[in-house]
């Protein structure tokens, strides 16, 4: 047999040639140096090239491919969408009705700012009603305080300083425990 | 371990973490190709992640008699030649690496320098091999990295790429050869 080929060579290390062949290349290796040499040298080239290494991925790759494949909807467009669908079927039921009744268009428009005016007049009279009664509370709130303020001021003059330390004093101290106790309650899971 | 196929349907169903496992089983695989084609790390993590968007994008036209791998290293390797078409570069014609006379190597007639690669260490070698094939054609350079990284049969590269098994074999041996070559100008 005459010394192998290169190509000869390759496909004897892929295991990729007829048993007669392989029979006959084993049979000149054991003869010839210089194949021998050359089979070394190519099963060192694809031993290297079969254990290269693989290359950096980052830990977060997936999640990113993740995220790019099935994007999260952001809940400022699920109500966008939500407003315009609602708009759209509130649009389609008022054609369906107009198609459906006998009123002519004119009409439809003459009834529809009648409607209009209706609303705005309706919402003018409860926005200054509001006002009046946001005042009223406000006074009364201002009187409330002005009260308190002048049966603080008599009391004080009617209860002995020591005493009126001791009150304080109790007042503050019960507070900041019904305080604590509260917040305590809030991080436990609590029901107050 | 679920099969590739199963996966493919039962994301099909909806299921997102049967997509996840693809991408997970996947990514390194692609990575390895699709790094080695391009050159740079973060343009090819970028296509990697383009190929899984794609792929999902496609699914419906997935038909389960073809392997799934070879589907995937279909879109993958559409989008190397797309990149290497804007770069001007044709370097993916089959039939160009056929009558370029660099890319031929003389493959009948053993080098005179029979041991090459023998007096390196592994580490060295590998390190020559990798500056090795960035200097062959892109074209040979893919089906030897499918058939010596991604360990694809010849049989799965040529219906990868639509050709003849045997024409297959002899662009791997020519791809090859050049490495071999390459590493020889390197002495």
């Amino acid at each position: 047999m005459r010394c192998l080929s290169p190509s000869q060579i390759y496909l004897y290390l892929e295991d990729d040639l007829p048993t007669h062949e392989k029979e006959a290349i084993e049979k000149h290796l054991v003869s010839c140096e210089a194949c021998r040499d050359m089979l070394e040298d190519r099963s060192l080239m694809m031993h290297a090239v079969e254990s290269l290494p693989p290359l950096d991925m980052p830990a977060d790759f997936t999640q990113q491919v993740m995220a790019k494949v099935f994007p999260k909807v952001s809940p400022v467009r699920i109500w966008i969408a939500g407003l315009a669908t609602g708009f759209s079927l509130l649009m389609f039921i008022f054609l369906a009705v107009f198609l459906q009744s006998d009123i002519s268009f004119s009409g439809l428009f003459v009834s529809l700012n009648g409607a209009l005016w209706t609303v705005v007049r309706n919402l003018s009279v409860f926005t200054v009603k509001l006002f009046k009664v946001t005042s009223v509370i406000v006074e009364i709130l201002f009187q409330f305080t002005q009260f308190v303020f002048k049966t603080l001021g008599s009391l004080t003059t009617l209860i002995r300083p020591e005493v009126q330390i001791f009150l304080i004093t109790l007042t503050v101290v019960l507070s900041i425990s019904a305080l604590l106790l509260m917040r305590r309650k809030t991080w436990t899971g609590e029901k107050i | 371990m679920y099969e590739d196929k199963d996966l493919v349907k039962r994301t099909l169903d909806g299921e997102k973490e049967a997509f996840e496992m693809i991408v997970q089983r996947y990514k390194q695989p692609l990575l390895n190709y699709i790094g080695r084609m391009v050159g740079e790390r973060e343009l090819a993590l970028d296509f990697t992640q383009d190929v899984f968007i794609k792929t999902y994008a496609s699914l419906h036209t997935y038909r389960p008699q073809h392997k799934f791998s070879t589907w995937l290293f279909k879109i993958a390797s559409n989008l190397t030649i797309d990149y290497w078409r804007k770069k001007k570069i044709d370097a993916f014609s089959l039939d160009q690496t056929r009558d370029d006379s660099e890319s031929r190597p003389s493959y009948q007639v053993p080098s005179k320098d029979l041991s090459v690669v023998k007096r390196y260490e592994i580490s060295e070698i590998r390190e020559r091999i990798e500056h090795a094939m960035e200097k062959i054609p892109p074209a040979l350079r893919e089906l030897f990295l499918w058939r010596h990284l991604n360990e694809f049969s010849y049989e799965e590269i040529a219906e990868i790429k639509d050709l003849p098994v045997g024409t297959i074999k002899n662009k791997v041996f020519q791809a090859k050869e050049l490495i071999r070559k390459h590493l020889e100008e390197r002495e």
